[in-house]
């Protein structure tokens, strides 16, 4: 889609949104939990639904999250809406939003630093949550969010639906179960990444001097749990993927839309890399910047590498190069060919209205996270890191594993 | 007078091409220049610092990029080398600079920095516009609770949140009884920052006051209070403490009948499961 084409699809969206927004608090809608019984899905089968961060990806991750379920739109909320909010039907605070007990679903389209706070205190509140991607802006705010709705039992899914169409091609089956099996040692497998990562158009802009503050923006609460910096408008609205601050460049963003499927086809959804090396200049630091490659490893030998092929030496250390039931002795081609093809992933409508989890669930995105977050991290320190995947820490690297876990601002804690 | 030397070194981080997107990092000219400085020892980093700017005045780029290149690479130097860079880096604190370069040293040292810099950090709490910087360079680094301890009686406003915060994700139980008294303060975000800091704590002491907290807030400060409650009991499940978790556990499920709190009341007996 076009730059422009998606702005004007945004004011369409939020002009309908308003107006739906207006027309729907004229009538009542019944929040699920009052009339669901089990599993709370109501007999009308309607929800209350919120936008939280209306801008950029925000229309799309709406209306996704809308696919296959009834939802009345009953709020929208954006720091950017100050001197417009009403707080009945326009926020700028969320958690006005998330009290609200006429909400059940809650679509986040924020600047990734927000993701996880937002989507913990959603599940707190007892509401269901589709998140636009990159999940997180750093490690532990992928384990807050699988601890608290695992925690509240809510349905978690991620803003990327590659792995529903990898999960249901035969070849990436087969794959899945020998991966799962755990019989391939070790496994020789691997899967590049070839460019297609945006490093130059989403690097920050390290140049810019201070600029005035809009007035329709609550600078301070967009800055929320990241430092609070000298605004400067790419610091938002779609730039800022390039600021540490908030994301981790084109790497985070569009490598877990490749690395979601890749992941699940590669039965990796609960474990993470362990060694984890790139090729890179020095870090700016305040702005995401060139890299050259990335390679990670796991445990069973399996590599995963990006090759940016915008900066730097080309990655030439391994050949693709994918299993296939010939890597096995003929007993364990047996064990994998009787192994039951695994189960068919949910949608978030299929695991709303069952209470199941969500084929992108929060654990499966944070494991993919993780991965992008690895990447990031090895660029910036720039020397072969270490990681525990049980833990979750980079291990012998103290000031490596500070960007694992880095301090957030308070009042806002994970 | 700028130390010409450093001002060259520095001078490889400008990128020929492109400054606004860094676009060809030149990799062997700026390993060299780093290399350069780290040879000039002290010297090196008291000129990188001596070239900062304010952040309105700008034109510091390829300098914050260079000293931040050199505070990455430090972090893996033999930790005698560390030692030295950092302690050069937290001496120019004491030096006459712009207030905003003295924030960019301060977040170097938080890359770099340890415990060699802890007290110079500790300082920098009580600054009316660089404790935040302070306060997260102290955290990174870890076992840090009595620079946090010495500045609670002397804080208030937003310094004193961060520093209650801090000294619950640092676990300084021994700050307990006086973040105890927050829990009921006229302030809604202190209230909820001093529920979670001894949630993160798992101070068994506070599970009434926590549990009175979150029965009596209204609105998204009882979803927050009531998830401290919750994450207390797991807290506390953890350290064995199981009598203090079940009264969590049965609190919770006894009492929150409303509709909309049905997934707490749920939260809660599965708890109760797993505390047995």
């Amino acid at each position: 889609m076009t730059r422009k084409a998606s702005s004007v699809s945004r004011r369409r969206f939020l002009k309908t949104s308003s107006a739906t927004v207006a027309a729907v608090a004229t009538c009542q809608i019944v929040p699920r939990h009052v009339v669901g019984g089990a599993g709370q899905t109501p007999p009308s089968e309607t929800f209350g639904g919120a936008l939280i961060g209306v801008g950029g990806r925000g229309p799309g991750t709406y209306n996704t999250m809308c696919k296959g379920l009834n939802v009345k739109q009953l709020a929208l909320c954006d720091v950017k809406f100050v001197g417009r909010a009403d707080n009945k039907k326009v926020y700028t605070d969320f958690r006005r939003v998330l009290e609200r007990k006429d909400i059940d679903l809650i679509a986040i389209a924020t600047p990734p630093h927000w993701h996880a706070l937002i989507s913990i205190a959603a599940a707190e509140a007892g509401k269901d949550v589709l998140c636009e991607k990159p999940m997180t802006r750093f490690i532990a705010e992928g384990r807050a969010v699988v601890n608290a709705f695992k925690r509240y039992n809510r349905v978690f899914q991620i803003g990327t639906f590659g792995r529903f169409g990898a999960s249901g091609n035969r070849g990436n089956i087969t794959t899945h179960k020998i991966m799962r099996s755990g019989l391939l040692k070790p496994c020789e497998a691997v899967h590049i990444k070839s460019g297609g990562l945006k490093v130059k158009q989403w690097s920050g802009d390290p140049g810019l001097l201070p600029q005035p503050v809009p007035g329709s923006l609550d600078w301070d609460f967009y800055c929320g749990p990241s430092p609070l910096k000298p605004y400067v408008r790419p610091r938002t609205g779609g730039t800022h993927r390039g600021y540490w601050d908030y994301e981790g460049g084109g790497l985070s963003d569009m490598a877990q839309h490749h690395f979601d499927p890749v992941q699940w086809t590669f039965g990796k959804d609960d474990t993470s890399p362990v060694e984890i090396e790139a090729h890179a200049p020095p870090p700016h630091p305040e702005c995401t910047g060139m890299w050259g490659w990335v390679e990670l490893k796991y445990a069973d030998g399996l590599t995963f590498a990006m090759d940016s092929r915008e900066w730097g030496e080309r990655y030439t250390r391994k050949k693709e190069r994918g299993v296939s039931l010939n890597d096995l002795s003929p007993a364990d081609r047996k064990k994998v060919e009787a192994m039951p093809d695994p189960a068919k992933l949910l949608s978030f409508a299929e695991a709303v209205k069952t209470r199941g989890l969500a084929g992108g669930n929060a654990e499966a995105a944070h494991r993919c996270s993780t991965m992008l977050h690895l990447a990031n991290i090895a660029i910036r320190v720039r020397r072969k890191i270490k990681y525990d995947p049980v833990k979750e820490e980079i291990i012998g690297d103290p000031e490596a594993n500070r960007l694992v876990n880095p301090p957030t601002r308070a009042p806002w804690h994970l | 007078m700028p130390n010409e030397k450093v001002v060259q070194f520095a001078e490889q981080f400008r990128d020929p091409k492109d400054l606004k997107r860094q676009s060809n990092p030149n990799l062997k000219e700026m390993t060299a220049a780093l290399d350069g400085l780290r040879a000039m020892g002290a010297e090196g980093v008291t000129g990188l610092v001596a070239l900062l700017k304010p952040d309105a005045e700008g034109g510091d780029v390829h300098v914050r990029h260079c000293l931040h290149g050199q505070a990455m690479r430090a972090a893996d130097w033999p930790e005698k080398d560390r030692q030295a860079f950092t302690k050069a880096l937290a001496g120019t604190l004491k030096e006459d600079h712009p207030k905003q370069a003295k924030g960019f040293v301060i977040r170097q040292l938080q890359v770099a920095g340890g415990a060699e810099v802890a007290a110079t950090l500790g300082e920098w709490l009580l600054d009316e516009e660089l404790w935040e910087d302070a306060a997260q360079a102290l955290l990174a680094i870890g076992g840090t609770a009595d620079q946090f301890l010495k500045a609670l009686p002397r804080v208030k406003g937003k310094q004193l949140l961060t520093v209650v915060q801090a000294l619950g994700v640092l676990k300084v139980n021994n700050a307990a009884e006086r973040i105890l008294e927050l829990v009921t303060t006229d302030d809604a975000d202190l209230r909820q920052v001093a529920a979670r800091a001894l949630t993160d704590m798992a101070d068994a002491g506070a599970v009434g006051t926590l549990l009175k907290a979150a029965d009596t807030a209204k609105g998204f400060e009882r979803t927050k209070q009531t998830g401290a409650c919750l994450q207390l009991a797991e807290n506390l499940l953890a350290l064995g403490r199981r009598k203090e978790a079940t009264r969590i556990y049965q609190h919770l499920r006894d009492t929150r009948k409303d509709p909309a709190e049905a997934h707490i009341r749920e939260a809660a007996g599965l708890g109760l499961k797993q505390a047995g």
